[in-house]
């Protein structure tokens, strides 16, 4: 369809009118003028025309009516399928419906069946392209507000996107997809929790709690069952024992063993006792034979004693004797060598004496040399000194100090400024007489040459000239103030040094530094010669003098090897005295010790002589004794005899005791046997009827099962999640998939537009809405309702012309018009979007309707002619 | 003539812990009816003896309760005579069961413990060849060797397995020889352990089980009535019907379009026996998504009918186009249910994840079914 000219007749503000816009062309056509003139209207009558029957009365009917009232009219010029056709509508009064050839004028539809097939043409206005496509005055987005309209909106929408991309339910599934995955939502909502766990309450969870308790009671009672398999083991081994040892056979020969062993030990320890008995015999018999032994021996050694003593005493006495004649001999050489050592002692310090008295007159030779130089030194100290005393006294009485002669400087400095001022504040006046005449002062005639004036003076020249110089007001005052201070400064700084002139004052205090520059030096020349002071130098040679005056006449010195060999000779000597000495002594002491010894041994022979007794005595004693100690040897030798005898013939009485104990621990064992097995059988009965009232064999057998049937279910609920799962994430990957393929064919008619507004930007689709809900900017998201008023308008405007290139592509062309649909933007967008929609015009019919006429000036597009005439007399503009 | 029932492997007191609360008990009632109902077969056929070829008790410890119901069942059954050996659940190594069997047995039950010969009737004599251990590791039949006086008729009784078959629980090591019979001069050797009823000679015979307890033999409850005419003459052996339950096994192996109307009623039991069954349906071959959805609401409303029904479902699902566009003829829902097939029939991927894509599909088919 492509628009061509439109005529409303008494509509609204062209009451008793008719418009007419006509040269609509193909491509961009802008229809700019001012605010009310009507382009809404043109709109709306459009809007009339195609979708309100020519019957009808309602506000869309009325609402066009002008205030005068009367029949309204539309009629509407386009090509539509290379034909040229006109529909006229007229409303109220004069009802009509024509659709006819524009050309022939030949109509081809009248009335309803002009309504079918403008229906026909045009569809829904809501689905159409009229609701498409077209944006109204105000219009920014592309959902409408009523809720029933806006679910229009959509269907037109997928009508159109399902025209070039498929039906939206087929692609996306539609409510049958949903119904679906929501099935499986809900399948799997029952089993597992959104993170893919077991669901709390759902058959796997239950299932694998199941689990985990049967395993943990199977767990008990395999515990059990092995309680009984040991319980009923132990109690066959306990009922084994016990039948061993209920064996009378057994039981009567453990008794026999018992009571052998008893009869074998006791005729064991009776035997040991004789053994024991002879043992004793044998014991006794040694200890006689060993006591006569022992007396026979003490009266053997009694006698070798007495002989031994005699012998020793006769021995001691003769080195007694040997060791005094020794003693003699060491004192008499102990003597010769003390009188050695005094003699040589007394050379030796003759010798010493010499020595000393020559080292003395040697130093006294050296003091006398160092005397006469020190004196010297001692003279120059005190004349130094005096020296020094002197010119500080010649400082002491000299005024002219430092300070002094600073003051005084100052003084005849401030002198000199003053003077300098006073001179500067004077008049000077140079006389110089040319000729015989002579100017006159008050004193007389000036000589030549310069005159200061200080005050008023008047010099005449006789009978020819009287003059008054005045210097005018006293000047220099404050010098001469100042000069007389430093006068008088200078005068009092004179005096306290005591002399008249600066030239005597500077003498004066030369001389003062001259005097004070010698006492330094001469003070530096005492330091010198006497650094400890003059006091000290004084004693030193007090000293010295002492040591020259001592024996000024000794003798030489000894020779030193004389003196030398006197020392080795005496040192030799004293220790030859030593050992004389330490010879003396051993031998007194061991002559002391030879006697004491001596004494000793006749004490010790007197005393075994006595012990003897008489010697044909003794010897009888030991005849008698000898004969004893045999007897008793021959009582020992009997009783041996008998002790071995009986040892040889004694039983082991450990083994028959160890017999007997084994004995009676059999017989003890098999007791306490019987009884550990009754016991054993006893618990051993108890546990396994405990066990066996449980069934518990029955109820391993019984989890076993369960827990196999369990973990099957177990497995096949987990195939069951996973399948689910599966289907779910197929499910999901195929829509989204589909849904990209959907909005494909108009993202691709957006995409080139979008990218005259924004770089790097994508549209996503509102997948229910079928309208963008996003708008993505070099990688930022931003939803569509928080965009800009103008962006909004640009993208749903943009939106609109690729929906219009869609209808085109789907063989249903229908113009874009657009009523002031750019009201947000500003110039720069609006000449992007105007360079869009000459983009979508170059194959589509774009009207703009604008109040913006400058602005639109320079836009481009063609403009439609407007004429408005009055019905009776056809005049326009 | 001496007639009498041979049976075995009671099993009393089995948990059945892999079923559910309400099958066990079920089966466990039915168990506790094997004496009453083996009793009424024995009066069926004449018998007055009952020989009981070992595993009378499921476990070594059953409960005082299970041993006084047992003793009780054949005490009320005096006009017979029960005999019994160890077989090896229950096996000599636990003294106090028998302790306690013993203790309070009633008159009309013979316990052979030992190899001891017991005359049955005048010119009958039963060899018992108890189990000693629940592996004895050695053939316990040589006891049955032992001489009886001449003209007698020599009946033996053992537990164990005969040939390298494998015995219930794969514990039998020693094997019994086949021609045990032949051997020690038997007449008849009454045997137990197999839960099926087989015969190993014309002599020798494995009772089975009267009640059975799994779908392995997938026989009904049996005993035997045997009459044996005299030394040396064939025995006459008569299966005689004792199961109150049957467990049975089906396979179902589907090709795609197979699935039909009463095609699962068809293959399972008669409604009228349902209850009386426990059913373990095997699902293989191939099909579509439709058919394995019709199937398994089949099997769904199905299952309260019988005790037990359990369906391995080892179907390989062929999704056919007209499944698909049941799903969706186009769109993500298609687009979606064309991914998992394409995943179902990829051999290159794991064979899980294969079963994963294809329980995939068919959620989505049930789920795509009811949306």
């Amino acid at each position: 369809m492509r628009l061509r000219s439109i005529s409303l007749t008494n509509i609204r503000r062209f009451a008793g009118q008719r418009l007419t816009v006509s040269d609509i062309r193909d491509g961009l056509n802008v229809l700019a003028e001012p605010n009310e003139f009507g382009k809404s209207t043109v709109l709306d009558a459009l809007q009339a025309l195609f979708f309100v029957p020519h019957g009808g009365r309602g506000v869309q009917v009325t609402s066009l009516v002008p205030p005068s009232g009367g029949g309204i009219g539309v009629s509407l010029d386009f090509t539509h399928a290379g034909r040229s056709i006109r529909v006229t509508k007229r409303w109220l009064t004069g009802r009509m419906a024509l659709v006819a050839d524009a050309v022939s004028g030949a109509p081809i539809a009248q009335g309803d069946q002009a309504e079918r097939w403008l229906t026909d043409l045009m569809g829904d206005p809501a689905t159409g392209p009229a609701g498409l496509i077209w944006v109204r005055q105000g219009q920014i987005g592309l959902v409408p507000d009523k809720g029933a309209d806006r679910d229009r909106a959509v269907v037109g929408r997928r009508t159109i996107l399902s025209a070039v991309a498929g039906e939206v339910d087929q692609m996306t599934g539609g409510r049958r997809f949903d119904a679906v995955l929501a099935g499986v939502q809900d399948a799997l909502g029952v089993l597992v929790t959104a993170s893919g766990r077991p669901a709390a309450g759902g058959p796997w969870k239950a299932v694998q709690d199941k689990i985990r308790s049967l395993t943990d009671e199977q767990t008990a009672v395999q515990r059990a069952v092995a309680d009984l398999a040991d319980a009923l083991r132990d109690r066959a081994q306990a009922q084994d024992r016990l039948r061993q040892l209920d064996d009378p056979a057994w039981v009567a020969r453990l008794h026999q063993d018992q009571a052998a062993a008893a009869r074998d030990h006791a005729a064991a320890e009776d035997h040991a006792r004789q053994l024991t008995s002879a043992a004793q015999e044998l014991q006794l018999a040694r200890l006689k034979a060993e006591q006569v032994s022992a007396v026979l021996t003490a009266h053997h050694d009694m006698g070798q004693a007495a002989d031994q003593a005699e012998l020793d005493l006769t021995l001691a006495r003769a080195e007694a004797a040997r060791l005094h004649q020794q003693l003699a001999a060491a004192n008499a050489a102990h003597r010769t060598a003390q009188d050695n050592l005094l003699a040589a002692d007394a050379a030796l310090r003759i010798l010493h004496e010499q020595d000393r008295a020559a080292q003395a007159a040697v130093a006294a030779r050296q003091a006398a040399e160092h005397l006469s130089h020190l004196r010297n030194q001692v003279e120059r100290a005190q004349a130094a000194r005096q020296r020094c005393e002197q010119a500080r006294a010649r400082v002491d009485q000299n005024p002219a100090t430092q300070a002094r002669m600073s003051a005084l400087d100052l003084a005849l400095a401030d002198c000199a400024t003053a003077e300098g001022a006073v001179r500067a504040a004077q008049v000077t006046v140079t006389v110089h007489h040319l000729g015989a005449g002579r100017l006159l002062g008050p004193d007389g005639p000036l000589p030549d040459g310069s005159l200061t004036v200080t005050s008023r003076l008047t010099v005449t020249l006789p009978s020819a000239l009287e003059l008054t110089i005045d210097p005018g007001a006293p000047r220099g005052t404050g010098a001469a103030t100042a000069l007389r201070a430093a006068e008088t400064a200078r005068d009092t700084g004179l005096r306290a040094i005591g002399v008249a002139t600066q030239a005597d004052a500077r003498q004066m205090a030369d001389r003062r530094i001259a005097d004070l520059a010698a006492a330094v030096q001469d003070q530096t020349t005492l330091d010198t010669l006497a650094p400890d002071g003059l006091a000290a130098l004084l004693a030193q040679v007090a000293r010295l003098a002492d040591l020259a005056a001592v024996a000024p006449d000794a003798p030489p010195p000894p020779d030193p090897a004389a003196l030398l060999a006197a020392q080795q000779t005496v040192a030799t000597i004293r220790r030859q005295a030593g050992l004389m000495a330490e010879a003396q002594s051993r031998a007194a002491l061991a002559a002391h010790a030879a006697g004491m010894q001596a004494d000793h041994l006749a004490r010790s022979a007197d005393a075994a002589i006595t012990r003897r007794g008489d010697p044909t005595a003794f010897a009888a004693r030991s005849a008698q004794l000898k004969l004893d100690l045999s007897d008793r040897q021959a009582a020992v030798a009997r009783a041996q005899t008998d002790h071995a005898r009986l040892a040889t013939q004694a039983p082991d009485l450990a083994l028959t005791r160890a017999a007997l104990t084994r004995a009676d621990a059999a017989l003890a064992a098999l007791a306490r046997d019987r009884e550990d097995a009754g016991r054993r059988v006893a618990t051993a009965t108890g546990t396994i009827t405990a066990r066996a009232d449980d069934a518990v064999q029955a109820r391993l057998e019984e989890m076993t099962d369960q827990l196999t049937a369990l973990s099957q279910q177990e497995r096949a609920l987990a195939a069951e999640v996973a399948a689910l799962t599966h289907l779910r994430e197929t499910l999901t990957a195929v829509r989204a998939a589909q849904r990209t393929a959907y909005f494909g064919p108009i993202q691709a008619e957006l995409a080139p537009m979008l990218a005259l507004l924004h770089d790097q930007a994508a549209l996503a689709f509102d997948p229910a809405a079928l309208v963008p809900d996003q708008l993505t900017r070099k990688g930022l998201e931003e939803p569509f309702e928080s965009l800009s008023g103008g962006t909004q308008e640009q993208i749903a405007i943009l939106t609109r012309l690729a929906f219009a290139r869609l209808l085109a592509r789907a063989g249903r062309p229908a113009p874009v018009i657009l009523d002031d649909a750019l009201v947000y933007s500003d110039d720069d967008r609006i000449a992007q979007m105007f360079t869009a929609l000459h983009h979508v015009a170059a194959d589509l019919q774009v009207i703009v309707l604008t109040c913006r006429q400058l602005a639109f000036q320079r836009l481009g597009g063609h403009r439609p002619t407007v004429t408005i005439s009055d019905l009776d007399k056809g005049d326009g503009r | 003539m001496f007639t009498f029932l041979h049976s075995g492997d009671l099993h009393l007191g089995k948990p059945f812990g892999q079923f559910p609360e309400e099958v066990r008990v079920r089966l466990t009632s039915e168990r506790s009816q094997i004496i009453p109902r083996l009793a009424q077969a024995a009066r069926a056929v004449g018998a007055r003896h009952v020989l009981l070829a070992g595993d009378t008790f499921d476990a070594e410890t059953p409960t005082p309760r299970l041993i006084r119901q047992m003793q009780l069942a054949i005490a009320a059954a005096p006009d017979l005579t029960f005999v019994l050996i160890p077989g090896n659940h229950d096996s000599l190594a636990a003294p106090d069961l028998w302790g306690r069997v013993a203790a309070a047995a009633p008159t009309n039950l013979i316990l052979a413990l030992t190899p001891a010969p017991l005359q049955l009737a005048p010119g009958v004599v039963l060899l018992p060849a108890p189990v000693t251990a629940r592996r004895p590791g050695r053939d316990l039949t040589t006891d049955l060797d032992q001489p009886t006086p001449p003209g007698t008729v020599r009946i033996g009784l053992a537990h164990g397995g005969t040939i390298s078959f494998d015995a219930e629980d794969g514990a039998s090591a020693a094997i019994i020889p086949p021609d045990r019979a032949q051997r020690s001069g038997l007449d008849y050797l009454a045997l137990g352990d197999w839960h099926g009823q087989v015969s190993v000679g014309s002599a020798t015979w494995y009772a089975g089980t009267p009640e059975p307890d799994s779908f392995r033999h997938g026989q009904p409850g049996r005993a035997l009535a045997v009459t044996l005419g005299g030394v040396g003459a064939a025995p006459q052996v008569t299966p005689v019907l004792t199961g109150a339950l049957t467990w049975v096994t089906l396979d179902l192996t589907l090709a795609p379009g197979g699935v039909g109307p009463g095609l699962l009623g068809a293959l399972l039991p008669p409604a009228a026996l349902r209850d009386h069954h426990l059913v373990n349906l095997h699902l293989t071959g191939r099909a579509g998504l439709a058919e394995r959805a019709v199937l398994t609401q089949d099997i769904a409303r199905q299952t309260p009918d019988f005790v037990w029904l359990f369906a391995r479902d080892d179907l390989t699902l062929q999704a056919q186009a007209d499944d698909l566009n049941l799903i969706d003829q186009a769109g993500a829902l298609r687009l979606a249910a064309d991914r998992l097939v394409a995943e179902t029939a990829d051999e290159g991927l794991p064979a899980d994840v294969r079963a994963r894509a294809q329980a995939a599909l068919s959620h989505l088919f049930t789920l795509a079914a009811h949306a």
